[in-house]
């Protein structure tokens, strides 16, 4: 899980984008370059966890559509809004469409790095709930019930009791359970399923 | 045939017709007769002859009206009397525009002419001192009427004669009858009085006033045995208006002429009155037209009752008018104070607009900046980035992350242009005067130098800050330094900058001033500092004092301009203390 993740890097301005190409990649980050909201939408792939560097102003779509249909298409991008001119309504409202971080250029590689690591943490932990959700989406229903059980912190006896089935067949349940959720024992897999059910 | 009053025969007159014209053939004919001695002297003076002007005529019925000069001219106009009967001045003024016919002129003295019958007297008392008419000049001399023939106009030129303007000449015109001006005259009412000749003589006669009371002054020909200050005109005559038929007009003059003179007056051929006509051309009277001012008065004096409302309406509308104007004039104050107020507020319109205009220029720039400085910024510091990991020895780590921070630097003051512009007022923060000093010296030390300018500082207490945003606040100092510093270079001086920081009378306040010893500014720039675009300088813009007014507002401070007596300019700049801030915290 701790593989490094890319960089998509949206601005129209190419000068700006080769900079900031190069700080990232001194930063020891993969940069991928889009120089329009089209291009990046018709191009990313929205299944891999990354971060966004995305400008404000660009021509087409700008900056604000791009996020909303990142938003829409439930992507697991830690979206970074970057623009010329920082001014407080338009940061609340990008934050409140979901927004790792709002950034004014030009941008200290300081606080870029800052931003990222938010950035990545968040595409992060948005890939691997879905990875449990769809591990979960996976599960019989039987199954579901005893994971959600040991997610309470149930034991096997108490489990078999509440479903009035065999302990013995609790336990093979709760085996596969752990196996399909990608869990390493049962103490993980209530920690996976807490995580999902909230 | 029946004589009647004015007012008498007004009355008959009006029952014995339907208004308009006096009717002829149903009998009645109306004389009007003038008047100068009242209306009883006139009637019984004409009595005999209109009663056989009656007899001869029997188809007639003549009634008499006793009129003055301003009733028979009125009666002629309106067509309401037959016949009129009256000195040759009157006919020849009604004469024309009516078209009269004249049908016989008087010869009230068998003595004389027909054509040399009327003339006036200036009359004074026996005892006075009055020799010539010039003495009489200034003192009230009585007269009928202004337009009275055997009187005022005959005299007028006799008067003018005496080399006087006739405005010198205090001439009361009292009105008929014409016996109540020698009484004036004899009571010492009037020191002089203008009269028909033969009139005194005639009274004298009557035993009503003595003769020898009185003496005649610019005495010309006696006139029929009576004293004349005059040359002789024509006797009264008798004439018809136009709308009395040919036959009636022919019976009556063919009547007049047969009179015998025995108790009717005689009666000749009417005679001319071209001598008349001239004498009126001479007093500029023209019979076809009185002047304005007379025929005004005529009028005024008809129809009294209308003018005393016409006047009281004039009075009205004299008063409204003041009023008005009055209150015109305050509304125009009001007005020119508007005017100026709109243009003050035009001005500033135009001042908002060209920093508007500016604004929009450092919007476009701000973004446009922006880039380039953000791509500097990265460079600088993805190289430092590398350099750290590759040779963190390197000497060009220094410079290189320098780079990235005045790349920072600039877009921080395109942000606050920006914000400026945009009237997002600079988050204030506490700022040490003196720390503002020493970063505004800094920069300009080259040019102090250069020109030779000494800058110094006296802040009291020490740590006095003010509330405000410090790039605009350094950029407020700097603006005034460079003012100064511009005047010293175009003056070709050097010389020195003081700077003064103090708390103001109003404890939440600073007071900062900036006095130089260059010179000052021209009037000219002091009635309109803060105009943009209009820069004493040769080069630049002229918006450092718009500019630094507008970031000063920004942050609540205020800044006056003038000049200090010991020839340079005093700027005076306010800004919020740095206290109010922790104040309010």
């Amino acid at each position: 899980m701790s593989e490094t993740l890319a960089v998509h890097l949206v601005d129209d301005d190419a000068g700006v984008a080769e900079a900031c190409r190069y700080l990232l990649e001194g930063l020891g980050l993969a940069v991928i370059d889009w120089r329009s909201g089209e291009d990046f939408l018709a191009g990313v792939n929205l299944e891999e966890p990354a971060a966004v560097l995305l400008d404000m102003r660009l021509p087409g779509i700008d900056g604000k559509a791009v996020h909303e249909r990142l938003q829409a298409a439930d992507a697991c991008l830690g979206v970074i809004i970057l623009t010329g001119h920082g001014d407080v309504d338009m940061a609340v409202e990008s934050m409140k469409r979901g927004a790792v971080d709002f950034l004014q250029k030009p941008v200290g590689a300081e606080a870029l790095d800052r931003a990222l690591a938010s950035a990545f943490a968040r595409a992060r932990q948005c890939a691997g709930d879905r990875r449990i959700r769809d591990y979960a989406a996976a599960l019989s229903e039987r199954e579901r019930e005893i994971a959600r059980r040991v997610s309470q912190g149930l034991t096997n006896r108490e489990i078999a009791e509440a479903l009035h089935i065999a302990v013995r067949t609790v336990e093979v349940h709760r085996s596969r359970v752990v196996e399909k959720m990608g869990a390493a024992n049962s103490a993980e897999l209530a920690a996976l399923w807490q995580r999902i059910e909230t | 045939m029946a004589l009647l009053g004015p007012a008498a025969a007004a009355a008959a007159h009006a029952a014995s017709t339907d208004g308009g014209h006096a009717s002829v053939n149903a009998g009645d004919v109306t004389v009007g007769i003038l008047a100068p001695r009242g209306t009883a002297h006139t009637l019984e003076q004409w009595q005999a002859t209109l009663d056989a002007l009656d007899e001869s005529i029997p188809r007639i019925s003549i009634q008499a009206r006793a009129m003055t000069l301003d009733g028979i001219a009125a009666a002629v106009a309106q067509g309401q009397v037959d016949f009129v009967l009256t000195n040759p001045g009157q006919f020849v003024l009604l004469g024309t525009p009516y078209a009269l016919s004249w049908l016989a002129t008087l010869r009230s003295n068998p003595a004389n002419s027909a054509r040399a019958a009327l003339g006036s007297v200036l009359w004074v008392r026996a005892d006075s001192s009055y020799r010539r008419v010039e003495q009489l000049a200034e003192r009230r001399i009585a007269a009928v009427h202004e337009r009275a023939f055997g009187g005022y106009l005959l005299m007028r030129p006799e008067l003018q004669a005496a080399g006087m303007d006739i405005d010198a000449f205090e001439v009361d015109f009292v009105g008929y009858p014409v016996d109540a001006l020698i009484y004036q005259l004899r009571d010492g009412q009037a020191e002089a009085a203008i009269m028909p000749v033969c009139m005194l003589e005639q009274m004298a006669s009557e035993g009503l006033v003595k003769r020898s009371d009185f003496r005649a002054l610019a005495v010309d020909e006696p006139l029929g045995g009576c004293v004349s200050s005059t040359p002789a005109y024509p006797d009264w005559t008798f004439a018809a208006l136009p709308h009395v038929s040919e036959a009636l007009t022919g019976d009556m003059a063919r009547s007049l002429l047969a009179m015998d003179g025995e108790d009717t007056a005689r009666w000749g051929a009417p005679v001319s009155a071209a001598r008349v006509a001239t004498l009126f051309d001479d007093l500029a009277v023209h019979p076809l037209g009185e002047s304005l001012a007379t025929r005004l008065m005529d009028t005024l004096q008809r129809y009294w009752h209308y003018s005393v409302a016409a006047a009281v309406l004039l009075a009205l509308a004299l008063l409204y008018h003041a009023w008005l104007q009055r209150k015109a004039r305050r509304h125009g104050r009001a007005l020119e104070a508007t005017q100026l107020a709109l243009r003050e507020r035009e001005r500033e319109l135009a001042d908002a607009q060209s920093l508007n205009v500016s604004g929009e220029l450092a919007t476009t720039l701000a973004h446009e900046l922006n880039q380039p400085l953000a791509a500097i910024r990265h460079y600088a510091e993805g190289s430092v980035l590398r350099l750290q990991r590759e040779a963190p020895d390197s000497p060009l780590l220094e410079p290189l992350s320098r780079i990235g921070h005045e790349a920072d630097r600039g877009a921080g003051i395109i942000d606050q242009a920006r914000q400026w512009v945009r009237r997002d007022a600079p988050t204030p923060e506490r700022l040490s005067l003196h720390g503002l000093f020493d970063h505004v010296r800094a920069l300009a030390q080259p040019r102090l130098q250069r020109l030779d300018v000494s800058l110094t500082r006296s802040i009291a207490p020490d740590d006095l800050g003010v509330l405000g945003n410090r790039l605009a606040m350094e950029q407020v100092l700097g603006n005034l330094i460079g003012n100064s510093l511009d005047a010293f270079e175009a003056a070709r001086r050097n010389g020195w900058i003081q700077i003064d920081a103090r708390r103001a009378a109003d404890p939440d306040r600073v007071t900062l001033t900036v006095r130089d010893n260059a010179g000052g500014f021209s009037p000219e720039r002091l009635a309109r500092p803060f105009m943009p675009l209009d820069s004493t300088r040769a080069q630049g813009m002229g918006l450092g004092l718009v500019i630094t007014r507008r970031l000063l507002q920004r942050q609540g401070g205020e800044i006056t301009v003038g000049n200090h007596a010991d020839g340079g300019a005093a700027i005076t700049v306010q800004m919020p203390a740095a206290e109010s801030l922790e104040a309010a915290q």
